[in-house]
């Protein structure tokens, strides 16, 4: 907070700062970097398939339509019916997910935070054993696990796995949330006449509600994006999640371009809604979780 | 309104005492202070007696009830903690109504209460505001608030007084009684 506040009196007394420069071009490179891609699949997704083949490329279409788009969005033609089941199937996969791994993170953080019991540190990392490993390690363990557990072409193999690799970060996220809120306010609360839990729902978790969000969408975006995992557990057509379902779908006999950039610009639109309207409670979190008091 | 009684209390970090054998009779409607030096164990003392800290060995004894095993809700105090421990996300207000929710008492019933209790640590203008608005001062002043809005049969305050003006210091301390519900303030009042 200070320092914005204090960035334009400095401004006004130091000239010209090299760094500060250097510093912007840098960001500017790494925006032009990332934007670039993205531009281009919004551009192509408005061509036609024949324009988009065009050689030299049409940098702007010459004829922009918005049919790739209709084409995805209609319930009754049959490529959207397809997309829309993929679209749910990862809505419903990513939420689930998530509501979940709140559920188990948020007491298991607080347990961590705020009480002493036998194992505490050693369980407090292995936690992170799963995360010192790349995760394609774990895919065929896993299938075999969930293949012996009968849940493979389920969605709820997708979930426990998306869980096991959502819950350590969501976990040290939220211990750090905890840790930075004062145990006198629930000492305080629970003088006042509440329960334990009480004192928890009423005191301690508003005050992480930004870590609360900021874990939920950690979350959310690893399992909408997930695709090695769900392209070995689900092998149905009517079960597969996006990633997956518009690989196979676009590309079955020819690539239509247009087509899967369309589609790939719908699938991030959640991700970045999610972001744009949480934002300011992610920055917060990021922030709080670090700092000590 | 009881009387308070330390039995021989113990509080230990490891190999640290931090309370040793402490025990301590506070009649009913006395007014006592620990003093003493930093790291002395009051602030530990009073957590003890409220029950926000397993005790190593001891009892205690409020009334003629034997509370060693209760719960802080169940101990009918009130406390102000060293740092005032105000809760953040509520208002003022909220902070003050707060004690009085948790114990079920109507909407109205709260808002006679909370009143009465601003008016005599003269916050009513305050009551709307979060506590990072407040001074240091104010502060302490909704923190003692928050335990005075009760009945409790005892008031632990820890360091309640060091940053209240001059006027109202002297008013609190000599006069727990004209708090608003009319109650009798037993407890283990302490200041530096
Ligand atoms: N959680 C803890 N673990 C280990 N030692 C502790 C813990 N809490 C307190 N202590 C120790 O117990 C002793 C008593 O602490 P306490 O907070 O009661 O002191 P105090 O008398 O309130 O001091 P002050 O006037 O500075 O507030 C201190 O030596 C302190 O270091
Ligand atoms: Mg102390």
């Amino acid at each position: 907070m200070s320092m914005v506040s204090a960035a334009p009196s400095r401004r006004r007394r130091v000239k010209i700062d090299p760094w500060r420069w250097v510093g912007r071009f840098f960001l500017l490179f790494l925006l032009t970097f990332t934007v670039l891609p993205m531009l281009w699949m919004v551009l192509t997704s408005i061509k036609s398939q024949f324009a988009a083949m065009q050689y030299p490329p049409q940098w702007w279409p010459a004829e922009p339509t918005l049919q790739n788009y209709a084409k995805l969005l209609d319930p009754n033609g049959s490529t959207g019916q397809e997309f829309l089941r993929y679209f749910w199937n990862s809505f419903y996969v990513s939420m689930v997910t998530t509501i979940l791994g709140v559920i188990v993170a948020v007491p298991a953080a607080y347990a961590f935070s705020r009480f002493t019991f036998p194992g505490r540190t050693f369980l407090f990392f292995s936690v992170l054993l799963r995360n010192m490993f790349p995760s394609v390690v774990f895919l065929m363990p896993l299938f075999l696990l969930m293949r012996w557990m009968g849940l493979v072409n389920t969605h709820g193999s997708l979930i426990l796995t998306y869980l096991t690799f959502g819950l350590p970060l969501s976990i040290w996220l939220l211990k750090g949330f905890f840790d930075n809120i004062p145990i006198q306010l629930e000492q305080a609360a629970r003088i006042d006449g509440a329960t334990r839990f009480q004192a928890f729902f009423f005191i301690v978790m508003p005050l992480s509600t930004p870590g609360i969000i900021a874990t939920s969408i950690f979350s959310f975006i690893g399992a909408w994006n997930e695709y090695v995992y769900a392209y070995t557990f689900l092998s149905k057509q009517d079960s597969m999640t996006l990633p997956v379902g518009i690989q196979r779908f676009f590309t079955e006999f020819a690539t239509d371009w247009p087509g899967l950039m369309a589609a790939t610009f719908l699938m991030s639109v959640p991700v970045v809604v999610l972001f744009l309207v949480l934002q300011k409670y992610f920055v917060r979190a990021l922030t709080e979780g670090a700092v000590k008091h | 309104m009881a009387q308070v009684v330390l039995k021989d209390i113990v509080k230990t970090y490891g190999s640290l005492y931090a309370v040793n054998n402490v025990s301590l009779t506070v009649e009913d409607g006395e007014f006592v202070a620990l003093v003493g030096p930093s790291g002395c164990g009051k602030t530990t003392t009073l957590n003890l007696v409220a029950g926000l800290l397993p005790m190593t060995d001891g009892d205690v004894m409020i009334g003629d009830r034997n509370v060693t095993d209760l719960d802080p809700k169940d101990r009918d105090i009130a406390m102000v903690f060293q740092n005032y421990a105000l809760y953040p996300n509520k208002t003022v207000y909220k902070n003050l109504a707060f004690p009085l929710q948790m114990r079920k008492l109507s909407k109205a019933e709260i808002d006679v209460k909370v009143m009465d209790a601003a008016k005599v640590l003269d916050i009513v203008h305050l009551l709307q505001r979060k506590p990072r608005e407040l001074s240091g001062g104010q502060q302490q002043r909704v923190a003692l608030g928050r335990a005075l809005v009760r009945d409790p049969q005892v008031f632990l305050m820890d360091e309640p007084l060091s940053n209240l003006d001059a006027k109202l210091r002297v008013q609190m301390r000599t006069e727990p009684k004209t708090l608003p519900s009319g109650s009798q303030g037993d407890g283990d009042l302490r200041h530096p």
